[in-house]
């Protein structure tokens, strides 16, 4: 089923889409068959890139994730997410050159991709997330695993090493996320695009995917193939109802809660001290680590990030790339593979 | 050993010379012609090698086999710093690289310009590209750390067909200011012993640069010292005064001019050779003292400037490490400096 948003009649054919998804969903099974017009169509598991996904049910939760490869296990946590943009597809360029090394395995969050929703509204939440992953690794039994997560993933996978230490090799957090300090005191550059480009809110799959595509440093950051895969996944009931439940959150609670964890985190992993070796990984060009009033970024958010994680740990390096924005593993992913491998080599051979 | 009277006098021709004197004359010219007996400037063991550079006898360490690493090391003229910092890297790279440390000019062992006007860092690059050439080296991945940073930079400009990667270590010259106001560096350096020729005002810098105090063991400071009171590096020193006398601004003038067209060039896209900026996060000097901690201002600065047109620059910032992270920190320095340099390679 396809989502034409620009035919007018979209409204009727969505309709009926939904049905068809929530009555094929109940069977286990979503069919992927093209619409009349004979336009492509997105694979039942929402897989792009000649990859294929596959599902495992977690504390009651289905769950969506590529695994690919041999070796030390590697978990890819991507960002964006709740119900909106953004899903394990995010990885796409890089899953393959990684499972040259590593058994990767690439995981739709709580609520986001092909994920459900948890079961308690309250795991709607940071710590939510975090408890999904954990239980996913458990799940899976991997033992102890690479964690990878880029974005708010990236603060998904740091929250979960200060929680869980004992199931973390090592920690790469790429780009700028919600687990790190601001990029300065007033908005950053991709503050100010999105005001003046994104018209739809934030809350909607129309306002994310504007967010995503300033993000992007390069064109075709993201393929058609890609975005249709992200659209759908955003169209399914359980998506909607995610994006929904979050609105009401937000509405209800302030940012609060969620500043509290950040901060308790941050205080542990300065306090106990973080003892797996941590790789910042950072594009120069990306905007949202770029203070508005700066002429370039300053990586001010991952210099403090890199402080908090590195107040305890002498195993923490960063990386900054060149000609790259939030999604340096799309936009060069060779590189980015390279260097996760060679890091994590690295530190194998002086632990 | 002692010298019987008589055999000298034969020795040299009747003169009489004390005993004492002689040996230590001897060990003087076997310590200023190099070898192994120039033991009092090397470290950790290195052998010694010399060089005409156009006239200027210039030492350096050369060890390996394969594509040429060169390592130009910082400091200032008649100052500290030599060759000698990379004692603890050249074993590891020369594994897998012939690995080539010189003394720059007026520094080290290395003798002073013939011209006084060369005594800055144009001056230094053009040295730097002389003894390249004299070694007939060809291409070279070349490595320079501080001010050392700063005169590759210049000379990957000027001769951009001999380097083939180009990686700048730490905070230099070169590089924009940390911020508004004085470094954490200058604030250390305040407290210093006030006479900047003094053994003591010298130890003070580089531990107030330095992360550890295993950074510069004693060995390294007395083969510092035996550098730094050579008759040669008194001579830079006078004759630098007296320039410096007779020209007000010199070389600052001259040095920042040629910095700003520096980075004219890097900005139109001048440098197209794969750049690794290497830094590390404790470095007073990138740490404007106003911030809490270092927030890497001036290196990140530094990448804007050759990155505005060359997609191929990238920094790597590691931690629990001073202005000298490849001494504290040498095996992840060369795994790191290796990784670059072949993941560079094989793309090309």
């Amino acid at each position: 089923m396809m989502i034409p948003w620009s035919d007018p009649g979209w409204h009727t054919v969505c309709a009926r889409s939904t049905l068809w998804t929530l009555v094929l969903s109940l069977c286990g099974l979503a069919s992927g068959a093209g619409d009349a017009s004979g336009q492509a169509s997105v694979s039942p598991t929402a897989s792009v890139a000649g990859l294929e996904a596959t599902f495992v049910d977690v504390e009651g939760v289905r769950t969506r994730f590529y695994e690919y490869g041999d070796g030390e296990p590697m978990v890819l946590v991507h960002g964006g997410g709740r119900g909106t943009t953004s899903s394990a597809n995010n990885w796409s360029p890089v899953i393959p050159l990684l499972a040259k090394r590593f058994h990767v395995y690439a995981v739709d969050k709580s609520a986001a991709g092909m994920t459900g929703n948890p079961k308690d509204d309250n795991d709607l939440s940071r710590e939510g997330e975090v408890k999904h992953m954990y239980q996913f690794i458990q799940t899976m039994q991997l033992g102890q695993v690479h964690l990878v997560g880029h974005s708010s993933g990236g603060a998904l996978v740091f929250f979960l090493a200060v929680e869980h230490p004992e199931i973390v090799r090592t920690l790469t957090v790429v780009a700028h996320g919600p687990g790190m300090p601001a990029a300065g005191d007033g908005p950053s550059r991709h503050d100010l695009a999105e005001e003046a480009t994104c018209k739809a809110p934030q809350t909607t799959y129309e306002g994310r995917k504007c967010r995503l595509e300033l993000l992007a440093h390069t064109p075709n950051t993201f393929d058609e193939e890609f975005l249709r895969a992200d659209g759908w996944m955003a169209d399914l009931p359980k998506s909607r109802q995610a994006r929904a439940k979050y609105a009401a959150r937000g509405a209800q609670q302030q940012s609060r809660p969620r500043e509290d964890y950040r901060q308790r985190m941050w205080d542990r992993a300065r306090n106990e001290g973080l003892r797996v070796p941590v790789l910042i990984y950072a594009a120069k060009q990306d905007t949202l680590s770029w203070d508005a009033d700066e002429p370039a970024a300053m990586m001010r958010g991952e210099l403090g990030f890199f402080d908090i994680v590195g107040a305890k740990n002498p195993r923490v390096k960063m990386i900054v790339v060149n000609e790259a924005g939030h999604f340096p593993y799309r936009e060069h992913p060779e590189r980015f593979s390279a260097d996760v491998t060679h890091f994590i080599d690295f530190w194998n051979r002086h632990p | 050993m002692t010298i019987p009277w008589r055999n000298l006098e034969s020795a040299t021709g009747g003169t009489k010379v004390p005993w004492v004197g002689a040996l230590s004359l001897a060990l003087l010219v076997a310590g200023a012609c190099g070898g192994p007996d120039a033991a009092p400037a090397s470290v950790d063991g290195l052998m010694t090698k010399f060089i005409d550079v156009g006239g200027v006898q210039t030492r350096y360490y050369d060890y390996g086999q394969g594509e040429p690493i060169v390592l130009v090391h910082g400091g200032g003229m008649g100052g500290a710093s030599t060759a000698n910092n990379w004692s603890r890297n050249i074993p590891g790279l020369a594994e897998r690289f012939r690995v080539i440390a010189p003394d720059r000019l007026a520094q080290g062992m290395t003798g002073n310009p013939r011209d006084d006007a060369d005594f800055t860092n144009q001056g230094a690059a053009k040295h730097l590209y002389q003894f390249i050439q004299a070694l007939q080296l060809g291409q070279v991945h070349l490595v320079g750390h501080s001010s050392g940073g700063g005169i590759s930079f210049y000379m990957a400009l000027e001769h951009p067909e001999v380097v083939k990667t180009l990686t700048v270590l730490s905070a230099g010259p070169q590089m924009p200011p940390a911020g508004e106001g004085p470094t954490q560096f200058d604030a250390i350096l305040a407290k210093c012993p006030p006479d900047p020729e003094s053994y003591e005002h010298r130890k003070c810098r580089l531990l107030a640069l330095a992360h550890t105090e295993e950074t510069f063991p004693p060995a390294y400071e007395a083969a510092d010292e035996y550098m730094g009171n050579l008759s040669k590096a008194v001579e830079t020193r006078r004759r630098m005064d007296a320039r410096r006398a007779a020209r007000p601004g010199w070389p600052n003038d001259e040095n920042n001019a040629y910095r700003e067209q520096a980075w004219e060039k890097a900005r139109s896209g001048a440098l197209q050779m794969p750049i690794l900026l290497f830094t590390a996060k404790q470095d007073t000097l990138s740490w404007d003292a106003a911030d809490p901690h270092a927030m890497m201002r001036r290196e990140l600065g530094f990448f804007d400037i050759v990155g505005a047109k060359n997609p191929r620059v990238s920094m790597i910032v590691i931690n629990e490490a001073g202005h000298f992270p490849y001494r504290e920190h040498p095996e992840e320095f060369n795994a790191d400096l290796m990784q670059f340099i072949d993941f560079e390679s094989g793309r090309r």
